[in-house]
């Protein structure tokens, strides 16, 4: 029987690690998906099953190299359509982001305290990769992840100043979600109607 | 009252019948507030250190007011270092002429807008679409305001006035094809129609939640994630805020949102924060977005340079105080409104669009002091209220049930002077419709018995002796109403070594607060803070017995007199309660070891309590003397609001009872015989809307006392 993927499992290792649970609790508290992962082929195991359970047709990712080792080129998902920013001109990247149900992307750093994914981006294409899609899936370093907004608050500074002229920093700490009709919670509104965290080892990426 | 302004309140009297008579609205306003109440609550319940947080957001605002100068200068620095164009409107038809310039020269066609309350304010997208711009909200409830032709009822859910079945009958109408009443599908529906939008839109308009000085950069708060498709997409980006907007750093704006998303979604996080220095290159072109900023002032400086208005700038548009205020649930935003609504709508219209608009809505603020204790920022708003009612009742005149009311002291003294013939005439029914014709007082709102004998006279004869020094300030009711109360303080207070005095004073001056007479609660304030300040040099602490007269000591006075006495006296005030809490904890005072309390007591802690205390130190006094008190669950007021709640009709009684309902029924559901509140007014609201004994809990408690073991 396969695993679902809600519960994939911390490894060992992990739940010693006191941020990455903090980190884990607060995404799954505001109905995110979080593995943490120490080998590729459990990140290629990940993606598969997403892919097959949720019949996903197309993919878009921030770059070929996170696809290509999320993908190998012996993967069972032949008919996948994989899209990467950079491999493609510009105005076709930006057809493939806007019917891809999947868009994968990096992040610069992470917060445990408020689950939050901190994304830095000076090309509207990268934003819109986790932006447009219903599914996101974010690849986190392990090493990222640190414990509050403030321990974060000079890098983020920095990134955007280091910009010479235009630089957009996202916050994602959750689905896109609304409350709007009959104050109901209905997840999905304008963004992802689900948020997928990838915790690996730095060497894996 | 002039012409104008009564034709005006004529028009509220009739809005408020209409939103008494609309239930599907109010089933609407309740699901939305006490909803959002209660995640609220819940949130700052489970963080540990939301109070330091809360603390550190206060200084901030604070600090970010006092040098907005100086951040406004950085800012546009730092934001035209980015390549932004800044430009600064000082009123809102200034900022509505820019953007239709920028949207001109942008060619622009369609226009995608995320919620902006600076951009309701100043009309935006009005007067957009009479340019012939086709402008699309796309936040939902913002989206459905639009499509329904209404303004935000609430600035947070803007449609929160609307239930499941009104926005289905607008999407079925909008897209003329019968649409299921599901708010999931009618989301899917939403998600794709706006898509399409976004995508061929020629311009986006923001507002910001905060603007970061040392960056130039706007921060975006939304769950929806509209901010981010709006910036995004067009290749022409404007953003338009007020002034107050602008923060130091990012170390600053974090706090703040963490302020924000706690107190207006009662999350520890929104699902994005979108912070954007500049314009990023399009996904479409590869071009560099065109990226200017707006910053308005419309009002801002002056509502800075008023020493008590100036707090309104600190407001984060998180929507609590919206949702604790009694009469906004009943009646959301569209009669207790101009643009901006509900409780800090009302500073915020008389300085954004005028006095007139601001009092004649300020009716609604029955001044229970909830908002204050709700608002993250610690904004004094009633206070704020007060002083538009005031400058609008010196301008148009004052309605002549509120300047009776101001002067109910007299009443009273004369009905206890003459009772019980008082209680026998105010009894009879020809009397009460005959004063409900007359004076404006409803015949159906019983009154209390008032007594010859008052508190004061029995004090008088009353020998007492003791070290430790307490001076009793008694309030009208307990004089002359309820006698008991007084009797149960000395009864409660002198076996622990207490010698009571009760210092010359008057009332608290609240009932005139009310109605905006600031003139006579000054008055009430300055002479009662005199009296009692001689008692704390004198050496006594002072306790009350009534909330309201507690908060007057410990909140109203010194905000109001703004002098030392008012916070000597402040800081030596106590509910009788919190008074005994401290000789317990002080190990003064034993309150265990009662007798077994097998009958469980109903408790509801009055607003003013909550206001000036948070948790009612009543409920930790009868818990350490092992009463079984039940704390009936409820976010609001009880509606009667010292004398609001006599007022005929409309006016006050039938908006009274109508805040009341839930608070009625949750009581009745708790099983109990018996129920306490240490509010005068709250007792007959509770014992007319229940017809269940109600009781002070210092003469509950000092029965209890006496039947010891």
């Amino acid at each position: 029987m396969r695993t679902p993927i809600e519960d994939w499992p911390l490894t060992s290792t992990d739940s010693s690690s006191g941020l990455l649970t903090r980190f884990a609790t607060q995404v799954k508290a505001v109905d995110g998906r979080f593995a943490s992962i120490t080998h590729l082929s459990e990140a290629q195991e990940y993606m598969l099953k997403l892919i097959k359970s949720k019949n996903v047709k197309r993919v878009v990712s921030v770059n070929k190299e996170l696809s290509s080792k999320l993908f190998p080129p012996n993967s069972p998902l032949k008919n996948l359509e994989i899209t990467s920013n950079g491999s493609l001109p510009r105005e076709e990247f930006f057809k493939a982001v806007q019917v891809a149900e999947v868009g994968i992307s990096t992040v610069d750093t992470a917060v445990a305290e408020t689950g939050t994914l901190v994304i830095l981006t000076s090309d509207e294409s990268d934003r819109l990769v986790t932006a447009l899609p219903e599914i996101h899936v974010a690849i986190v370093p392990r090493s990222k992840i640190v414990s509050s907004l403030h321990d974060v608050e000079p890098l983020i500074t920095e990134m955007l100043n280091q910009t010479k002229s235009g630089a957009t920093v996202s916050l994602i700490s959750a689905s896109s979600r609304t409350a709007d009709i009959g104050d109901k919670t209905i997840l999905g509104m304008h963004g992802p109607k689900e948020l997928h965290v990838l915790v690996l080892d730095e060497e894996l990426l | 009252m002039d012409e104008a302004s009564r034709k005006a309140h004529s028009q509220l009297l009739e809005k408020i019948a209409l939103g008494l008579r609309n239930k599907r609205q109010r089933a609407a306003l309740y699901v939305g507030t006490e909803g959002g109440r209660e995640l609220v609550e819940k949130a700052y319940s489970e963080v540990a250190d939301s109070g330091e947080m809360l603390v550190e957001a206060r200084r901030i605002k604070r600090d970010a007011i006092e040098r907005l100068d100086e951040n406004l200068e950085r800012f546009m620095n730092a934001a035209k270092s980015a390549g932004v164009t800044v430009h600064l409107a000082p009123d809102a038809s200034a900022a509505v002429q820019l953007v239709v310039e920028l949207a001109r020269r942008a060619n622009a066609k369609r226009i995608v807008k995320s919620k902006s309350m600076t951009g309701e304010e100043i009309e935006l997208r009005d007067r957009l679409e009479s340019e012939g711009f086709d402008v699309v909200e796309t936040d939902l409830g913002e989206r459905i305001v639009q499509l329904a032709h209404q303004r935000p009822s609430h600035m947070v859910a803007p449609a929160i006035h609307l239930d499941v079945e009104d926005v289905t009958e607008l999407f079925s109408r909008t897209l003329g094809k019968k649409i299921p009443p599901d708010p999931e599908q009618m989301t899917a529906i939403a998600r794709n129609s706006l898509r399409q939008k976004f995508l061929e839109a020629d311009m986006g308009i923001t507002g910001a939640n905060f603007a970061v000085a040392d960056s130039g950069a706007i921060v975006l708060v939304t769950n929806e994630g509209n901010a981010r498709l709006v910036t995004a997409l067009p290749k022409t980006n404007v953003a338009i805020f007020g002034m107050e907007k602008i923060v130091p750093n990012l170390a600053d704006a974090f706090t703040l949102i963490q302020a924000l998303t706690m107190s207006g979604a009662g999350r520890k996080m929104t699902s994005y924060v979108t912070i954007q220095r500049g314009g990023s290159n399009l996904a479409q072109t590869g071009q560099k977005q065109e990226q200017h900023v707006i910053i308005i002032d419309n009002g801002r400086s002056k509502m800075r340079e008023d020493a008590t208005f100036r707090q309104a700038l600190y407001c984060l548009r998180c929507g609590s105080c919206l949702d604790i205020c009694p009469t906004f649930r009943i009646f959301g935003g569209h009669t207790f409104g101009h643009i901006y609504t509900g409780p800090i709508g009302v500073p915020w219209t008389k300085y954004t669009a005028t006095l007139d608009a601001a009092g004649e809505i300020a009716p609604l603020c029955i001044s229970c002091g909830l908002c204050k204790h709700a608002c993250p920022e610690d904004i004094d708003i009633p206070l704020l209220i007060a002083r538009v009612k005031e400058e609008y009742t010196k301008q148009h005149g004052q309605l002549s049930i509120n300047r009776t009311l101001c002067n109910y002291e007299a009443f009273i003294n004369f009905a206890s002077m003459t009772a019980p013939l008082s209680n026998f005439v105010l009894g009879l029914p020809g009397f009460r419709r005959l004063l409900q014709v007359l004076v404006g007082i409803d015949a159906r709102r019983p009154f209390p018995k008032f007594t010859r004998r008052t508190f004061k006279k029995w004090f008088a004869e009353h020998t007492t002796t003791g070290t430790r020094q307490v001076a009793y300030f008694v309030d009208t009711f307990a004089d002359q109403c309820e006698t008991d109360i007084g009797k149960a303080v000395v009864g409660i207070l002198e076996p622990y070594g207490c010698k009571v005095t009760v210092p010359t004073q008057m009332g608290s001056g609240m009932p005139a607060f009310l109605y905006g007479d600031l003139k006579q609660t000054k008055k009430s304030a300055e002479f009662n803070v005199l009296n009692l300040a001689k008692s704390v040099r004198d050496g006594c602490e002072i306790i009350s017995t009534e909330p309201t007269a507690t908060y007057c000591l410990k909140d109203l006075y010194p905000h109001l007199l703004q002098s030392s006495d008012a916070e000597l006296v402040a800081a030596h005030s106590h509910d009788l309660f919190e008074y005994l809490l401290q000789l317990s904890k002080d190990g003064m005072v034993n309150l265990g070891v009662h007798r077994d309390q097998t009958e469980p007591v109903a408790y509801y802690p009055p607003c003013h309590t909550r206001s000036t205390y948070g948790n009612s130190p009543v409920l930790e006094v009868l818990k350490a003397a092992g009463v079984d008190a039940r704390v009936v669950r409820y976010n609001t007021c009880c509606g009667i609001a010292g004398t609001f709640g006599f007022k005929k009709g409309r006016e006050g009684y039938d908006v009274s009872m109508a805040v009341g309902e839930t608070l009625f029924e949750r009581l009745k559901e708790l099983d109990c015989q018996l129920v306490l509140t240490e509010s005068s007014v709250c007792k007959m609201q509770i014992e007319h809307g229940t017809g269940m004994r109600v009781v002070h809990p210092a003469v509950f408690l000092w029965e209890l006392l006496q039947t010891r073991v």
